[in-house]
């Protein structure tokens, strides 16, 4: 099929780029503006990687007919290397992946973030003679003051709108557009780290920072009121970008200041998060699809108890779920301890509303990360333990053979990367040295650390230590416990066993989605916020009506395309 | 070679003594309380009895149920040889960070979460659903507090903070990290099976494990209390503590200071439970969320005073 085949190029290219050092650049001799012009360097190769992977599952889960298009559309985004060649491919990519419009919130996402992108390439690009939109110009020509400020401000609405733009409500939907978000994070890095010139101001990490600690907040807040699978890991990948806005925003400030080394150790993380989320999510994502096929539905209080029905499915998403929580020997784990490093490492700017906003961004980073372990043990204790809540539960079928046989390794994969970090790092290096000029050297063999001799995070020492603890205790049980053991009917609160008519037993006397969320999200307000927010969302949009959308549309489209024409001319 | 032996001493020490320290704190609460109380050594004895008896499985549970207090205490005791009792400097040194401490505590403390949700019961559920309540107000703290005494020392690997904050005297921000560390170490440990309990956190989602399973979440349970009391006594009452690659003699009175110290803290412990009521679950995010507030403010005098000196 058409997407395997891209997808195996893109990989093999990537690895190409990022084991080998292979970089190039080609100039395709059709189109408008003296060709269009493609270029392979390591960041572009590492989310290669992580866009042709995600093609390839989405190719496993979905038979959307455009498909290869978008797929080839996201590849062509990730290779480009003039302006039009980028925001040309990316928007063939949102139009083939748009869901079917319902309502027309969509195109309004999509419409606007593309036309945010197309206005901060144009103002990038130098002014001297004509339009000039290849990246080399535009590094020549870094911008200074207003305009970097404009362009700045547009990347980041532009990345936003594609991020909150709705995706097709199906597993297929979420590979894809977890496939669109790792591209806008590109486009964010590539704008912000590389076309911008090295001398970016450094209060331009500041935007970044909070916002990206107030969506790990309010992301793991929605991962935890979430009624479905699907909307659970929507909202927790908004969380992970969070974190990786948040390593993007210290890197910046840290680049601004020449802090060479801490902006290296932030990258790295924001960079490894991104590169290893990619890798769980998609897990989580076809255990998803598997459970909705197997169990004929994706919603968190229809399922329960399918760890016994569908045990390899179970057990990915047992694994994913302790990635998404960020434990320790996972794969969720070492991008999370790159990133707090950074905020925990010194030297650090020295100004005071940094430190103000770095403790603030460091305490929503830690809830944050918090309520999405939280939301992980959610999902995996209602949705795959207990006892099942429907007849469709209780009689689930596992995956077939194939899909079985791609979540075992994909487990594996986590487990791996979770282990041995430092060879996802290995692929990251180059990434790094080409954005920032320094590599990591904390990354050594055993143990990624900050610097190079100081002590760190070893996985394989600790994975050592917990297996050596675990032998232990079962010698000794062997040697000196009691080896029985006998099943009976659980207490549950003195409650008889099930009338005959209720096969699966009394199912609703167990927590169900919604009260196993509420605990948490009452301690923080949640559901009163909620509902005030969604008050106040119904009386601006009922505003916004009356006025006529149209004409608020309009007046911003001028704006937009104002701003286009006097950076062009 | 002295690295090896000073961590093999410092296991037997941590093993031997989690019981021991479970029965210090009974003993001593019910003597606050006027009775002749239990004997030192009865938590030992009910271990030995839990794994001699035939335990039952709820016939709703899964395997997951019977791996969790493998997980539950192999996490525990990896903890337990992280952190420094009576000598800095042992073998596993360079492997303690502070925040992989805190990750393998939270993956105990899911672990048991997910054996509460695995039986399928309504008590499960509510032991799972308070341990994630704790978990999400207490891991923000913990951070907190990483991030003052990581700022204060330069890393935040355990030994490293240890040697730092016992060479140079510290001010106001290390006692109230200290503070802050008690509070939050009391919040997440929870204080065990034995204690009279306003709470269910641990003791619900534990409810139906028995025999040689409810041996080893029980032993758990008591090793995180050993841990935390012996975090804050390396930390905060660093005096008597060996240096790496000191001899046996500063070893033996490392030994009999740590042995005071926890027992001390332990005593303190047991004071409180006896004579103030702990603070109900309701009031557990209001605790933590302030203890954050704290420490939130101690790392900004913290960084803005070493960042502007």
């Amino acid at each position: 099929m058409a997407t395997w085949a891209e997808c195996a190029i893109g990989t093999i290219l990537a690895l190409l780029a990022l084991g080998g050092g292979v970089t190039g650049s080609i100039l395709v001799l059709l189109g408008p503006l003296g060709g269009l012009h493609l270029a392979l360097d390591p960041v572009s190769a590492l989310f290669l990687l992580v866009v042709c992977g995600t093609g390839a599952a989405a190719a496993l889960e979905c038979e959307l007919p455009l498909l290869p298009v978008a797929v080839g559309a996201l590849v062509v985004t990730l290779l480009a290397a003039d302006g039009f060649i980028l925001v040309l491919a990316f928007a063939l990519a949102s139009i083939a992946l748009a869901p079917e419009w319902r309502g027309r919130s969509g195109l309004r996402f999509m419409a606007g973030g593309l036309l945010c992108l197309a206005a901060a390439v144009a103002l990038l690009a130098p002014r001297n003679s004509g339009i000039d939109l290849r990246f080399a110009a535009m590094r020549s020509a870094a911008p200074e003051g207003l305009r970097a400020a404009a362009v700045l401000l547009l990347v980041l609405i532009g990345t936003g709108l594609h991020l909150i733009s709705p995706s097709r409500p199906s597993p297929g939907g979420a590979l894809l557009s977890g496939g669109k978000i790792a591209v806008a994070i590109y486009i964010l890095v590539r704008v912000l780290f590389d076309l911008c010139g090295p001398a970016a101001p450094s209060w331009w990490g500041l935007p970044l920072l909070v916002i990206g600690a107030g969506t790990m907040v309010l992301a793991g807040l929605r991962a935890n009121a979430a009624d479905d699978l699907l909307a659970a890991l929507g909202a927790s990948r908004i969380g992970a970008v969070g974190l990786i806005a948040v390593g993007l925003g210290v890197a910046m400030t840290a680049r601004g200041s020449d802090l060479a080394s801490l902006s290296a150790l932030t990258l790295a993380g924001a960079l490894l998060h991104g590169v290893s989320y990619a890798v769980f999510d998609v897990l989580l994502v076809l255990c998803t699809g598997a459970v909705s096929r197997g169990a004929g539905s994706a919603v968190l209080s229809q399922l329960g108890g399918l760890i016994r029905s569908m045990p390899a499915v179970g057990m990915g998403a047992l694994v994913g779920a302790a990635c998404l929580a960020g434990l320790p020997l996972t794969a969720g784990f070492p991008g999370r301890w790159l990133v707090l490093q950074s905020l925990l490492a010194e030297p650090h700017p020295s100004r005071l509303w940094w430190h103000v906003v770095l403790a603030l961004a460091l305490a929503a980073v830690a809830f944050g990360s918090a309520l999405q372990a939280a939301a992980a043990v959610r999902l995996v204790g209602i949705g795959f333990l207990g006892r099942p809540r429907t007849p469709q539960a209780a009689a689930a079928e596992d995956a077939p053979r194939p899909v079985r046989l791609m979540i075992a390794a994909l487990a594996g994969s986590c487990m791996l990367i979770g282990l041995s970090p430092s060879a996802l790092l290995a692929l990251v290096q180059p990434a790094l040295a080409q954005l920032l000029g320094v590599r990591l050297d904390g990354g050594r063999l055993l143990v990624i650390a900050a610097q190079a001799d100081a002590p760190g995070y070893a996985a394989l020492g600790i994975a050592a230590m917990l297996a050596l603890a675990g032998g232990v205790v079962a010698w000794t049980l062997r040697q000196f416990a009691n080896p029985a053991a006998s099943r009976v009917p659980a207490w549950d609160g003195g409650m008889d066993a099930a009338p005959v008519g209720l096969l699966f037993g009394a199912s609703a006397t167990q927590y169900s989605a919604a009260s196993a969320g509420l605990t948490v999200l009452q301690s923080f307000g949640y559901p009163a916020w909620r509902s005030n927010m969604q008050r106040w969302l119904k009386v601006s949009t009922a505003l916004l009506q009356r006025r006529g959308a149209a004409g608020l549309g309009g007046a911003l489209l001028l704006v937009l395309l104002g701003l286009l024409l006097w950076a062009v001319a | 070679m002295i690295a090896l032996a000073s961590l093999v001493l410092h296991a037997a020490l941590m093993m031997t003594s989690a019981p021991l320290l479970a029965g210090l704190r009974a003993l001593a609460r019910a003597r606050l309380l006027g009775r002749a109380g239990p004997s030192l050594i009865q938590p030992w004895r009910d271990l030995a009895r839990l794994v001699r008896k035939h335990p039952v499985l709820p016939d709703t549970a899964s395997w997951l149920f019977t791996c969790v207090p493998f997980v539950c205490l192999a996490a525990a005791i990896v903890a337990a040889l992280l952190v420094p009792s009576f000598a800095l400097g042992m073998l596993t040194a360079p492997l303690s960070d502070l925040v992989v401490l805190a990750g393998l505590l939270a993956l105990a403390r899911y672990a048991l979460a997910l054996a509460g949700y695995d039986t399928g019961t309504g008590l499960g559920g509510m032991g799972a659903t308070r341990i994630t309540l704790v978990a999400v107000w207490g891991e923000p703290a913990v951070l907190l507090i990483i991030l003052v005494l990581a700022s204060l020392a330069g890393s935040s690997n355990l030994d490293a903070i240890g040697t730092t904050l016992s060479e140079q005297p510290q001010g106001v921000l290390w006692f109230a990290a200290g503070v802050a560390l008690a509070i939050v170490g009391f919040m997440l440990t929870g204080p065990g099976r034995d204690a009279a309990q306003l709470t269910l956190v641990h003791e619900a989602a534990m409810f139906d494990y028995s025999g040689r399973y409810l041996a080893m979440v029980a032993y758990a349970g008591q090793l995180g209390i050993l841990v935390w009391l012996s975090l804050l006594a390396a930390l905060f009452i660093p005096s008597g503590m060996a240096s790496g690659g000191a001899g046996l003699m500063a070893w033996a009175l490392g030994i009999v200071a740590w042995g005071l110290k926890v027992g001390a803290l332990g005593v303190c412990l047991a004071v409180l439970e006896a004579l103030a009521a702990g603070p109900g679950i309701t009031r557990v995010p209001m605790v933590l969320g302030m203890t954050a507030l704290l420490m939130w403010l101690a790392a900004v005098f913290v960084l803005a005073s070493q960042r502007l000196a």
